[in-house]
């Protein structure tokens, strides 16, 4: 008998594949189930966004932004605002900025449980998924009450807030925090502590903090590296400074320090952090206040005014390039995605597993193809 | 000793997660699910302190526009990302007393179209905000869904396809109305346009007449259509 | 059950006078379509069973719609898939293409033959009934390989790949926990084993605890082996934690990937039957099969009004209005309860009480394996395998030789 022939398999995952997040495509060469390469192939959801927002007004502009990471879609908005009104030099009333920094951290608690939920479908539990989306279901019922839309809100506007909050909103923002931390004992109770979910997940595609830096990885997958670094925290924009809270990080409880399950876990002590702040910002927000800052009708940032400005996503850092004209349409707007450098690490830290765990890696990283693909 | 503490662990916490699901199984407990058609969501009271308009104060589904009070000054036209509001307006007669809106603003202009195609809108709620009159603005009216399954005329492709049932067109004014205003300024129109076209007809025969002049017997012909060329494209621009 | 049937019908005036034989056929065919109808309703009516569990244990409600509750959900699912276009893939290998469900059926339709409903109500009453309902059922592996490969599709042939791997593996832990079993029994008929499981237990007999003498209650390695035997038979017939083959957030759908309509729907039905068909066999020989638990403890109708006094216990506790559609099976057994009890003779489960508490301890069972699906995350494949060889198989061993000793302890057997 001659020596058994064998050879690598080249496996197409996706655009239609159920874990996939999306239309993200993965080129897998695959040795059985060992995975030795996987070439990430995105672009199916390109709407040019960049190109298009060089045609818009600088508030027209808003509501694309939202699109781009419709997950997430309050905090990109926050971005954007941020980005222009620090081009015109606005001082913006405290209301308006409590305002955004509660709808802020609310949109990180309903991304990260889909993050959450989602990594428990990818590793299997369907039921923890259906358990995160109850939760996110609050949110975004607080959401539509206070803007009117479930999903792509456009309420935060450059220099202000598109409405102020309505009657009884804050009561109901406490109401679901009183609740929240029970809800999360229970996603601890059914998958973060399970043994099936901590053997899928520890250990499995650890990112070394050099990897995660040269690819310029940010967000709670660096977090979950060990690095604390945290647009919040280290260049404080808004009014996270007025704020205490703590930056978690991954501390390899299970396996090793940048493993999925910190990455996951990061995500789980977020969502606590982030409603820590958001009862912080409830207490301190002040009664009454204008919700819109002067800004002129139309905004024509100063000839050859540019901006890079940061702001912690919760995906990682999400930055916006903003050059100008003297218009009131900008010449260009660059979009610092951070799911499109979170996934190029993918394929460094997934090899050498088998094709479950690139699933589970996946799933880790937390990627939105909207904000990839822009 | 480890395999039978990993042993233990794994049963310990499988049944702590068989516990979870097990309580919701059996407790009491409102569900989170809704019969959709026949139960809705209730939609939020969202009452934002302008208090004028009692409909203004709801979620954002459909835009609607108070025709009576438009004053056609496209502000929203021009706010619209997506460009899916279209306005046409004509200009009222001389001393016509178009009316005025809530605000008290006398009306200039008379609005012949206001169309909004749904189908395009992102909701993005940036053309309510410049409406100087208010009268732009979101509706509660969320169920778009028609059921048009019985009609016949068209192809199931073409029924998927068509949406002319979300292009709303919120103009009141009437199409012989429109006629006659447009025929009123065309008339007008087209008497300025002659006029012009006469000075300029006369202006560039007056031109030939000298080119030919100047040019050789041999090129007489050419220059002759040239000229011809000039008029026509000249006065099919002046029609169009 | 066979020989039973024949002798029923030359014994009918009516009857055509026919060799005994051919009535023996007759019968055969008879019982084997019986069975299929069983297998057929049991699959629709299990699918809607798990909906509806697991939508209960997601705060849901599960199907609705169709019938009150939804109960003719998985009916009307089952007419559209039966209306489907039958796709088989260009490049498929069109034969085995087709065979491959089948085969799969059959050998679950088939392996119900020797599993025992009640005393009478038994297929084939035969002397190995455990050995072949054992072997038969790892044919399963066979149609999903043929299906996987014959599908021309990378992911079909992974998940076909890890289902033989899968299935291989747990035959063998899952044929020791049974092996204890037979050691007890001392036979491989299904009957006899659950005779054997009469009377009240042997191991609590000096504690005042009213457990039946099961085997999963006689001795404490085979409380083990049960539930030892609960985790490989879920590996066995691929549900979750184990449902790698067809891991839908991994291969799609594993091996029935390029499978659509009937053909697809035929998948689906093999797959409960062999989900109940595990389940029966647990109760078959872990839980005394068709005997009633109470039967040492109460009489038989009081053990019926225990019955109904939990289900009316159970409608007072729980109040809300959607969470009362879980209750509905429990009410329809108190009502019955209380029929039988007025009218002995009435309900089936007087004259034949085997049916009856089978069909309980099956469906409690059931309710297990769904609830697993329903809370547990997928395991890998090399975690699988570490589960079946380095965890499952030494302690089968070691029960093995545990049942062994007890037996040679408690003198049911001399060295």
């Amino acid at each position: 008998m001659g020596r058994l022939h064998t050879e690598e398999m080249i496996l197409n995952m996706g655009p239609q594949h159920p874990s996939t997040h999306g239309v993200l495509r993965l080129k897998l060469i695959t040795d059985g189930e060992i995975v030795s390469h996987v070439e990430p192939v995105i672009g199916y959801l390109h709407r040019s966004f960049e190109k298009h927002a060089e045609n818009l007004e600088y508030q027209m502009v808003s509501p694309f932004v939202d699109r781009a990471d419709y997950i997430a879609a309050m905090n990109n908005g926050h971005a954007y605002a941020i980005a222009v009104e620090k081009m015109l030099g606005i001082e913006l009333p405290p209301r308006v900025e409590y305002i955004r920094v509660i709808m802020a951290e609310f949109q990180r608690i309903a991304s990260h449980l889909i993050a959450v939920g989602t990594f428990g479908l990818d590793v299997g539990g369907i039921t923890p998924f259906i358990y995160c989306m109850r939760e996110r279901e609050l949110i975004l019922d607080l959401f539509e009450m206070a803007s009117g839309a479930r999903l792509l809100y456009n309420y935060i506007w450059i220099g202000g807030l598109a409405h102020d909050l309505p009657a009884g909103w804050v009561e109901k923002a406490y109401e679901f925090l009183d609740e929240f931390d029970f809800h999360v004992e229970e996603y601890n109770r059914i998958l973060t502590t399970n043994k099936i979910f901590i053997e899928r997940t520890a250990d499995v595609g650890v990112l070394p903090v050099e990897v995660a830096i040269n690819y310029g990885v940010t967000g709670p997958n660096l977090r979950g590296s060990g690095i604390p670094f945290d647009v919040r925290k280290n260049q404080p924009y808004s009014f996270y400074d007025r704020f205490e809270w703590k930056v978690p990080v991954g501390e390899g409880a299970m396996g090793s320090v940048g493993d999925s399950w910190d990455r996951y876990m990061v995500r789980i002590e977020e969502m606590l952090e982030s409603a820590k702040i958001i009862r912080q910002a409830l207490d301190q927000l002040p009664a009454e206040g204008d919700v819109k800052a002067a800004i002129p009708k139309k905004i024509r940032p100063p000839k050859g005014a540019e901006i890079y400005s940061r702001y912690e996503n919760p995906r990682g850092e999400l930055g916006f390039y903003i050059r100008s004209d003297g218009t009131n349409i900008p010449t260009r707007v660059k979009m610092r995605s951070p799911a499109f450098s979170n996934i190029s690490a993918l394929n460094e830290i997934s090899q050498g597993w088998m094709m479950s765990d690139v699933i589970t890696i996946l799933g880790s990283l937390d990627i939105v193809l909207g904000e990839i693909d822009r | 000793m480890n395999y039978f503490k990993n042993i233990y662990i794994a049963i310990s916490t499988l049944m702590t997660g068989m516990k979870l699901t097990l309580g919701y199984f059996v407790r009491p407990r409102e569900y989170v699910t809704l019969q959709y058609p026949d139960e809705v969501w209730p939609i939020p009271e969202r009452n934002i302190g302008t208090g004028e308009l009692a409909s203004y104060n709801v979620i954002r589904s459909k835009l609607h526009v108070d025709i009576d009070d438009c004053i056609g000054c496209k502000k929203c036209e021009r706010a619209c990302p997506v460009g899916c509001i279209s306005i046409d307006v004509l200009k009222g007669d001389k001393g016509e007393d178009l009316g005025v809106t809530k605000n008290g603003t006398s009306i200039k202009l008379v609005v012949t179209k206001h169309q909004i195609d749904m189908s395009e809108c992102m909701f993005c709620d940036l053309c309510t905000h410049p409406c100087p009159e208010d009268c732009i603005y979101m509706e509660a009216d969320y169920r778009f869904e028609r059921n048009d399954n019985k009609r016949k005329d068209v192809t199931v492709k073409e029924r998927w396809r068509d949406r002319s049932t979300l292009i709303y067109d919120f103009a009141k004014i009437a199409q012989e109305d429109v006629d006659a205003r447009t025929a009123k300024i065309e008339e007008e129109n087209r008497l300025k346009a002659e006029e012009k076209e006469k000075a300029m007809a006369e202006k560039l025969a007056a031109a030939a007449a000298k080119q030919t002049a100047k040019a050789d017997a041999e090129q007489t012909q050419n220059v002759k259509a040239d000229v011809e060329t000039t008029l026509f494209k000249t006065t099919e621009g002046g029609e169009s | 059950m066979i020989e039973s049937m024949a002798n029923w019908f030359l014994s009918l005036t009516w009857f055509p006078q026919m060799e005994l034989a051919s009535v023996k056929l007759l019968s055969v065919l008879l019982v084997g379509a019986g069975l299929f109808a069983f297998i057929a309703v049991n699959a629709i009516v299990l699918v809607y069973v798990e909906r509806k569990v697991s939508a209960f244990m997601q705060v849901r409600l599960g199907p609705m719609r169709v019938g009150p509750y939804g109960t003719l959900q998985t009916v009307a699912d089952a007419l559209k898939l039966l209306l489907k276009e039958d796709i088989i893939p260009t490049l498929a290998d069109s034969i085995l293409f087709r065979v491959g469900p089948f085969i799969i059926l059959i050998s679950a339709i088939v392996a119900f033959a020797a599993i025992p409903f009640s005393p009478t109500v038994t297929a084939a009453d035969m002397s190995i009934g455990l050995y072949y309902i054992v072997s038969i059922s790892s044919i399963v592996v066979v149609g999903i390989v043929m299906s996987g490969w014959a599908s021309n599709n990378k992911w079909s042939l992974y998940g076909a790949m890890r289902s033989a791997a899968q299935i291989v593996s747990y035959e063998i832990p899952v044929g020791l926990t049974l092996l204890a079993v037979v050691a007890m029994a001392g036979s491989l008929n299904m009957n006899e084993i659950i005779i054997a499981q009469g009377g009240s237990s042997n191991l609590f007999h000096w504690i005042p605890l009213p457990l039946p003498n099961w085997y999963m209650f006689n001795n404490p390695f085979l409380f083990i082996a049960f539930f030892m035997y609960i985790i490989g038979a879920t590996a066995e017939i691929n549900r979750t934690p184990f449902d790698l083959p067809e891991s839908e957030s991994e291969l799609v759908a594993g091996f029935m990937t390029e499978y659509s309509g009937i053909r697809w729907a035929l998948f689906f039905l093999s797959e409960y039957a062999n989900f109940t068909l595990v389940a029966f066999l647990t109760a078959v020989v872990f839980m005394g099969g068709w005997q009633s638990p109470f039967e040492t403890i109460f009489a038989a109708k009081t053990s019926l009004l225990v019955l109904l006094a939990l289900a009316l216990a159970w409608t007072g506790y729980v109040k809300t209005k959607a969470n009362r559609l879980s209750i509905y099976p429990l009410a329809i057994i108190g009502l019955s309860t209380i029929a039988a009890w007025l009218f002995p003779g009435f309900a089936i489960w007087i004259t034949e009480p085997g049916l009856f508490w089978i069909a309980m301890k099956v469906l409690s069972l059931i309710f297990l394996l769904m609830w697993f699906r329903w809370t547990f995350p997928r395991l890998r494949v090399d975690q699988l395998m570490y589960v079946s060889w380095k965890v499952l198989m030494p302690i089968a061993l070691f029960n093995l030789i545990g049942v062994a000793t007890w037996m040679w302890l408690t003198g049911e057997i001399q060295f």
